[in-house]
């Protein structure tokens, strides 16, 4: 019962995921399945990392990109400059982002809120000047170029419909483990430390391992994001992990919503369609993503994703007042006319 | 309720799912042409052979036109010419022919830390589409320029803006490319976002990209994409003769050099030292500074007290900073050698009196007499009020009008993959506000430089350094063997 019943819950979204990996790249066109399909998976997969950071752990980290930055150089640096098997360093890649990650959050593990941030953010800025300035592995300024994406027999990944692929299924599969690791017991001692850290080692945890253990899961999605970024720019450079790039994961994750792991996805969407469209409209894209972030701050704490789940939330009970106010309503209109 | 909630929560995937497809909807209008442009592009070389010239045009052209739904892409196009000439009815795409309209996408740095430039180099642009006829659509940098004509044929100019990153330039560029079917991309400003949008525009071989101010040497000297011209110097040749001027003129033996840490600077500092020490000179200290430095202090401390001279290569606010703390550091002691954007007429007011006298070579200077650059100067300034040329206005301008000039000569014909407008764009050879330019078998320019000397606030020229080409003079096989220039390389 109980069994079948999370089987449920789980099939149709799955069944509508499949659905769109299978319709989107026959729909969409070159441009749009690339710059924007893509793009906002991979970004969202970036956002997811720190959406489940900050709604699960209510860690506020701004060290995301110095992560991405390390899977990402990582998967450039083995196979550019070690000409290593592309596979060999994709895996080598995605597993430095946990290990990236455990590293971010053991510096940051004994610290919250405000200092959390402010430690973050030195290790996200330490890691732009790192790559641009330790040059003989990074190769400075102009970082790595000309990155091939692997080709297996008849399946190039450079290719936009073989990377779609790659890409979507990584978004599926990253949305799943973190809303598993969510519904996990540890996933309960994360929320124990975003809600209430005293009480979370009053009842007998570490909260700096639990920290360590978030930062550390949030790393792999970071680490993902980050190779599938190389494969989709074909080039890594510091600019690719500068400040900007910190600012714009946390807009997304804030457009998104972070209650949900989801709201990246929507965010990096909506952002990314902002970034593309809005330039037919106005010639202030930037103000306008400005703009955006400000609305959607100020009237849903929980960003698009809040929006809509009020919404549904309230739907009902509008339905029903709607329902019940007609009726008076109509009561009142057919009864005499006072005054 | 309670139970259903996060069966709700599974559906925003469907949801983020169904946002996806709607995104795919919306874009398969515009998307037509994406779509069809890679098909167009395809069949294309196998019928070449047997129809290499445009007269010939229905066997080739109505296959694509065809398979071409009449939908927004061919409508968007007939709507400027619904007569459309009989000769071609196909639509362009990018692929293009001799009906419709052609797209000029130009590219810059119109956001992040070089914005300024940026508006320096859509005024080069805009200007060249005012001599076809063009009007300003408005006076801000974004807005475009309208009922331009060459050969018959609407110029439409696109804008876009990057950061200064090359992902963002390349996001830019395929935006212009793939969904406003841009057939001709002038730009970009720097020299990695030009390195990343060769590897982009390498597989596009119908669209052309003519470089704005991109100055990275491998742009066009290693490893060229056939659709890729430079109608400029690079970094190198903007430093050219200095070196020679330096050991021979001024006397210097022994100089140590500050520069930005990545690859333009090396450009520079590896052709003064090139030519240096290929006279005998030494180099005591090469210091590199992280772009975007505020305090100098550490860096000129490490410059040592016996060189004769000091040779900084930075841009903008980096080159302001320096100079004033080099000055209250060292007294003024030790003479400084500039890089060519350090004193670009871009910034030489904010360096105010203390550039005057400053030595660099580059492009461009105010005093060279010719009537091309007089008259630049002077429609600049008619145009847009106070703006005087500076490397990015004149570059980009030059880019654009060897674009329209090629264009023109063809007719307005892009077919073939754009080969016989590519052809004629590597032919231009004109004489330019700078000087006369012609291109090498690379499509990089051949073209002058000049010594210069700040005076008066402005640029004279010490002498003219005629037909400067992209191995400065050296043998060529012996120039690209000796490595790109880096950190250490050359090592003298």
């Amino acid at each position: 019962m109980r069994a079948s019943e999370r089987w449920r819950r789980v099939a149709w979204p799955l069944a509508a995921a499949c659905i769109g990996i299978v319709v989107v790249p026959i729909t969409a066109s070159d441009f749009v399945l690339l710059q924007i399909v893509i793009k906002s998976l991979w970004l969202g997969i970036a956002g997811a990392s720190l959406a489940f950071l900050i709604g699960q752990a209510g860690l506020i980290s701004l060290g995301q990109t110095a992560i991405f930055g390390t899977a990402g150089y990582m998967m450039a640096i083995l196979t550019l400059s070690y000409g290593l098997n592309i596979w060999l360093a994709a895996a080598c890649a995605v597993a430095s982002g946990p290990v990236a990650g455990l590293l971010v959050g053991l510096l940051s593990s004994r610290s919250s809120g405000l200092y959390l941030m402010m430690l973050t953010l030195a290790v996200g800025v330490f890691a732009f000047f790192f790559g641009q300035q330790y040059q003989p592995i990074t190769r400075g300024h102009t970082g790595f170029n000309g990155f091939e994406s692997p080709v297996i027999g008849d399946v190039d990944f450079n290719e936009r419909r073989p990377l779609f692929y790659v890409t979507a299924v990584a978004a599926v599969l990253i949305v799943v483990a973190l809303r598993y690791v969510a519904g996990s017991p540890a996933g309960l001692a994360f929320r124990g430390l975003r809600d209430n850290r005293e009480r979370l080692a009053a009842l007998g945890y570490n909260p700096a391992a639990v920290t360590v253990a978030a930062f550390a899961v949030s790393g792999v999605a970071a680490g993902i994001g980050g190779v599938l970024s190389v494969w989709y720019n074909g080039a890594i450079s510091p600019g690719s992990i500068d400040i900007t790039r910190i600012i714009e994961l946390l807009v997304v994750v804030t457009i998104g919503g972070a209650i949900r792991i989801e709201g990246a996805f929507l965010g990096a969407l909506a952002v990314t369609l902002l970034r593309n469209f809005a330039s037919d409209f106005t010639n202030r894209v930037e103000t306008l993503v400005g703009a955006a972030f400000i609305i959607v701050v100020l009237f849903s704490r929980h960003g698009i994703l809040g929006l809509w789940l009020e919404a549904r939330s309230r739907a009902p009970q509008v339905f029903e007042s709607l329902r019940g106010q007609l009726r008076p309503r109509s009561r009142a209109a057919a009864g005499p006319p006072a005054r | 309720m309670r139970q259903r909630k996060p069966t709700g929560v599974w559906r925003l995937l469907g949801v983020l799912v169904t946002l996806l497809l709607i995104a795919a909807a919306c874009g398969g209008d515009e998307g037509e042409d994406a779509t069809t442009q890679a098909p167009a592009t395809a069949p294309e070389p196998a019928p070449a052979p047997d129809a290499p010239e445009p007269p010939a045009p229905p066997a080739t052209e109505s296959a694509p036109a065809d398979a071409e739904p009449t939908g927004e892409g061919a409508s968007d196009d007939a709507g400027d010419d619904p007569a459309a000439s009989d000769d071609v009815t196909a639509t362009d795409d990018g692929a293009a022919d001799a009906t419709g309209s052609i797209t000029i996408g130009a590219i810059s740095t119109l956001d992040g830390p070089f914005a300024a430039l940026g508006d320096f180099s859509m005024h080069g642009v805009k200007l060249a589409l005012l001599e076809y006829g063009g009007e300003l659509d408005g006076t801000d940098t974004r807005d475009g320029v309208s009922g331009a004509t060459v050969a018959g044929l609407d110029i439409e100019l696109v804008i876009e803006g990057s950061d200064a990153t090359p992902d963002v330039a390349v996001e830019a560029t395929r935006r212009m490319v793939e969904q406003d079917g841009a057939d001709i991309i002038i730009g970009p400003l720097s020299g990695d976002e030009g390195l990343a949008l060769k590897d982009y525009i390498r597989d596009f071989p119908e669209v052309t990209l003519v470089n704005g101010t991109s100055a990275s040497q491998d742009l066009t000297l290693r490893d060229p994409a056939p659709n890729v011209f430079r109608f400029g110097g690079d970094g190198a040749m903007w430093t050219f003769g200095v070196g020679t001027y330096a050991y021979e003129e001024l006397g210097y033996r022994t100089i140590a050099t500050v520069a930005e840490d990545y690859s333009y600077p090396y450009d520079q500092v590896g052709a003064v030292l090139t030519e240096f020490c290929a006279l005998g000179g030494t180099v005591a200290e090469r210091i590199w500074v992280p772009l975007g430095t505020q305090d100098y202090s550490s860096f000129v401390a490490q410059i040592p007290n016996d060189v004769d001279a000091v040779f900084f290569a930075m841009g903008g606010t980096d080159a302001i900073n320096f100079v004033k703390q080099y000055d209250e550091f060292t007294g003024q002691a030790i003479p400084l050698v500039a890089g060519p954007t350090a004193v670009d007429q871009s910034v030489l007011s904010e360096l105010g009196d203390r550039a005057e006298g400053l030595i660099s070579s580059g492009p461009v200077v105010d005093d060279s007499g010719l009537a091309e650059f007089d008259a630049f100067a002077a429609r600049l300034d008619e145009v847009f009020p106070g703006q005087t040329p500076n490397i990015f206005n004149v570059y980009y301008y030059i880019a654009t009008k060897s674009a329209l000039q090629a264009l023109e000569e063809v007719g307005g014909d892009l077919s073939d993959a754009s080969a016989a407008f590519q052809a004629a764009l590597a032919e231009q050879s004109w004489q330019t506000p700078i000087g006369p330019v012609v291109l090498d078998d690379n499509r990089q320019a051949v073209v002058d430089m000049y010594l210069r000397r700040v005076d008066g606030g402005i640029q004279k020229t010490i002498e003219t350094l005629p037909k400067v080409n992209a191995t400065l003079g050296f043998d060529r096989d012996e120039y690209i063997a000796q490595g790109s220039f880096s950190r250490d390389n050359p090592s003298c």
